[in-house]
């Protein structure tokens, strides 16, 4: 199997989890599976992927330079790849049950969302930023009752 | 099924079996799907790394072994089920649990490093650091051993859970056996250079899924099925409850005693560089 196969199916995991987590209903059990079982498989290809091309690779982790001769490797590459695909799947896994649990509306969870799978830690801030003003605004309510 | 307790939880098969195992030793029940689950990145990684030791994939070796060792943890989790549930928290209980988990994690671990820089584990003698990993799995695989044996010891002396003595029987000969068995085939291929006894030395075209040579002997013939007694001759303790009805003590014997002559025959097979399939 070539590595762009791989890094098909990887996306395609990694898609189903995304949808799921944009359009699937509040409330049920079945999407947080589908999306856990999603990053699981994608972290066990991470493993895969480790360990099949790690070891052969050149380069390492101290200086921009030699990261860049790391990435050189294309199953190296694709490894930081899959490993985008996991973690910013579960900042959005954790962003969902967050709105969930705050009581957040769909419409604006789903940019936030959005924004994660395509430029991930520019989405989670965004999330940051929208879930400090609910939860004050929650705090504000309960402190007052009306 | 009284002795397999299966009642207790009601449901689909393998999910019944798997509330049953959690029910009987949790932390073992666990450790046997995380090595289970160990099994499918080296499957993943068979497809994607070309790399061979010995004519096959390099991940080969480590996925059979978190098989193997599922099995190894299942059946010890399975077992505690038929000592009190104080058992696992006693002091040999803890020994059987502790050691079996740090032994084996180590086992697998260092399988994986090697298969990962595409060298061999065993007989790796290649500089100080894989020769003393080497020596250290050799002292955790006999650790590995000496849990199942203590856990025998433990079943052999408890009186306290009712089942029919053949079975337990049977349990307590799985232990021994395994453990004597083991102990003496894996020992001498340790001391050998290499599994193969003439015959073409490569694990290519071997027995399918196993990899055993079938152009001459292999010594880890013998010590796979010393090391699955653990599990066969249970297995055959259940069918022996199952035909027979009552309990037979004399049966399990005559079973541990043909098994244990199955097994002696395997060595001898693989040490005059005969295959066992041929």
């Amino acid at each position: 199997m070539s590595l762009e196969q791989v890094f098909s199916i990887a996306g395609g995991v990694a898609m189903i989890g995304w949808l799921v987590l944009l359009l699937a209903p509040a409330g049920s059990a079945w999407p947080g599976r589908v999306v856990y079982s999603a990053a699981v498989a994608l972290a066990m290809l991470y493993a895969a992927l480790i360990g099949a091309y790690f070891s052969r690779s050149q380069g390492g982790f101290g200086s921009l330079a030699d990261v860049a001769v790391l990435f050189a490797t294309p199953g190296v590459l694709l490894a930081g790849w899959v490993h985008y695909l996991v973690f910013d799947l579960l900042v959005g896994s954790w962003e969902r049950s967050e709105a969930d649990r705050l009581a957040l509306s769909r419409f604006v969870l789903a940019p936030c969302l959005l924004l994660t799978f395509l430029l991930g830690p520019l989405g989670w801030l965004l999330f940051l930023a929208v879930r400090h003003v609910r939860m004050r605004a929650q705090l504000v309510r309960g402190s007052s009752p009306a | 099924m009284a002795v397999l307790d299966l009642h207790r939880s009601p449901g689909i098969f393998p999910f019944a079996l798997r509330e049953e195992l959690h029910r009987r030793q949790p932390v073992l029940a666990a450790a046997a799907e995380v090595f289970l689950l160990v099994a499918l990145p080296c499957v993943m990684a068979m497809v994607l790394d070309p790399r061979e030791l010995n004519g096959v994939s390099v991940w080969l070796k480590p996925a059979k072994f978190a098989v193997s060792f599922f099995l190894y943890y299942a059946t010890l989790a399975w077992a505690f089920g038929y000592l009190p549930a104080s058992a696992a928290a006693s002091r040999s209980g803890r020994l059987v649990v502790n050691v079996a988990l740090v032994a084996g994690s180590y086992e697998l671990l260092w399988i994986i490093a090697a298969s990962s820089l595409g060298v061999p584990s065993h007989f790796n003698r290649s500089g100080v650091a894989w020769t003393v990993a080497y020596a250290v799995a050799g002292v955790g695989a006999m650790s590995l051993m000496i849990a199942v044996l203590v856990q025998g010891v433990m079943l052999a002396r408890d009186r306290s859970h009712a089942m029919p003595e053949a079975f337990r029987l049977s349990w307590v000969l799985g232990a021994c056996l395994a453990f004597v068995g083991t102990v003496i085939s894996a020992g001498f291929l340790s001391q050998h250079a290499g599994h193969w006894v003439g015959g073409i030395a490569s694990d290519a075209g071997g027995v399918p899924l196993f990899h055993w040579s079938r152009t001459g002997g292999d010594l880890r013939v013998p010590h796979f099925w010393a090391l699955h007694a653990q599990q066969i001759l249970p297995l055959a303790g259940v069918f022996i409850l199952q035909v027979r009805g009552a309990p037979h003590r004399s049966l399990v014997i005559a079973a541990a005693v043909v098994y244990a002559g199955f097994v002696a025959f395997t060595f001898v097979q693989a040490l005059q560089g005969r295959a066992f399939l041929g």
